[in-house]
């Protein structure tokens, strides 16, 4: 077993797979292709901002990729 | 694997690829899937929920799971990450993640890559209900034809546009691209290069990873060509220094 964070919603429940930054990649515990990418107030770490647009969403996939490959170089 | 290259080539296509031998059996990743998940619906269901201008209050709790759930849910991150990479789509049929990320990194290096992508997505535009997508095809046919004309490899060009417009529903805009720039259908184009090999046509997986392969290796070749042109460069600044400070040392009485 392993603890992780959940974010509840629209009555699910989101895993915080990883965080970057202000970014919370989160995937549906029941349904692993509902997945999403939201910001985190800075003042309110419980309200999730959307990504202002597609290069944002972009981006954000960028970063969790340069993420992996320091990860898998390290 | 023979990777001569020869300008001469239809469409500066590699040797290699134009044969029909037993290369197929020696393919170290044939045609099985990648092990990461990924598919149009996970990934538009992804961009739509990102996208949703929607401030959501949540509510946060920690919470024992399963560890194969983690990882689960890792994998398809990592295939959304792959499928999205930089032209890269569905071009992850490595072995390993190191080597996945290695080609990935390779590819979205590769200068003309990186163009035509850029020409895609200059012209491409999410509809306002963030459900469909919508191409400006005769924009970038104009982008592809001024790439193509200032020399860029015409078989990066179109795998890149292939890879990039690889959904059902951006076949005719990629049909009208490719035979705008290139006088010829996209699949009929494919075929022709190795009948055998391409019958799927443009989005042949083959066909896939080979441009894969040959744009991993000329991005290497570009790197390597300038690491050795900088560093001909350094020795050549060098050799200029020395010679300098010997003449002013001459100068100064030196011998």
């Amino acid at each position: 077993m392993k603890e992780v964070e959940i974010y509840s919603f629209d009555n699910k429940d989101y895993v915080l797979v990883t965080k970057i930054g202000s970014y919370l990649y989160l995937s549906n515990e029941k349904d692993a292709r509902d997945m999403m990418i939201r910001k985190e107030d800075i003042n309110n770490p419980d309200l999730l901002l959307p990504l202002e647009d597609e290069e944002e969403f972009e981006n954000a996939l960028l970063l969790l990729t340069k993420m992996k490959l320091e990860t898998e170089e390290s | 694997m023979d990777m001569e290259y020869d300008n001469d080539d239809r469409l500066g296509i590699p040797n290699f690829m134009q044969k029909t031998s037993t290369y197929r059996n020696f393919s170290v990743y044939g045609k099985r899937q990648s092990s990461a998940i990924s598919d149009d619906k996970s990934i538009n269901m992804a961009r739509r929920n990102s996208l949703d201008s929607r401030r959501i209050q949540a509510t946060r709790c920690k919470k024992a799971v399963d560890n194969s759930l983690s990882g689960v849910l890792k994998k398809h991150w990592r295939g959304l990450v792959v499928t999205m990479g930089i032209g890269a789509v569905t071009l992850s049929g490595v072995q390993t993640l190191s080597n996945m990320y290695y080609n990935v990194d390779m590819v979205s290096k590769n200068p003309v890559v990186a163009a035509t992508s850029a020409v895609v997505d200059q012209h491409k535009s999410i509809t306002s209900d963030f459900r469909n997508w919508q191409l400006d095809a005769a924009a970038v046919a104009d982008d592809i034809n001024t790439i193509l004309k200032n020399g860029a490899d015409s078989l990066i060009v179109l795998g890149t546009l292939g890879n990039s417009l690889n959904e059902p529903y951006t076949q005719d805009e990629l049909s009208t691209i490719v035979k705008s720039s290139f006088g010829e259908d996209p699949d009929i184009l494919v075929r022709s290069l190795n009948p055998e090999r391409y019958d799927q046509g443009i989005q042949d997986p083959d066909f896939k990873e080979d441009v894969r392969n040959y744009i991993v290796k000329q991005t290497e070749a570009d790197i390597a060509r300038a690491s050795i042109d900088a560093n001909s460069e350094l020795k050549a600044m060098f050799s200029e220094t020395s010679t300098n400070v010997n003449s002013d040392m001459k100068g100064m009485g030196g011998k």
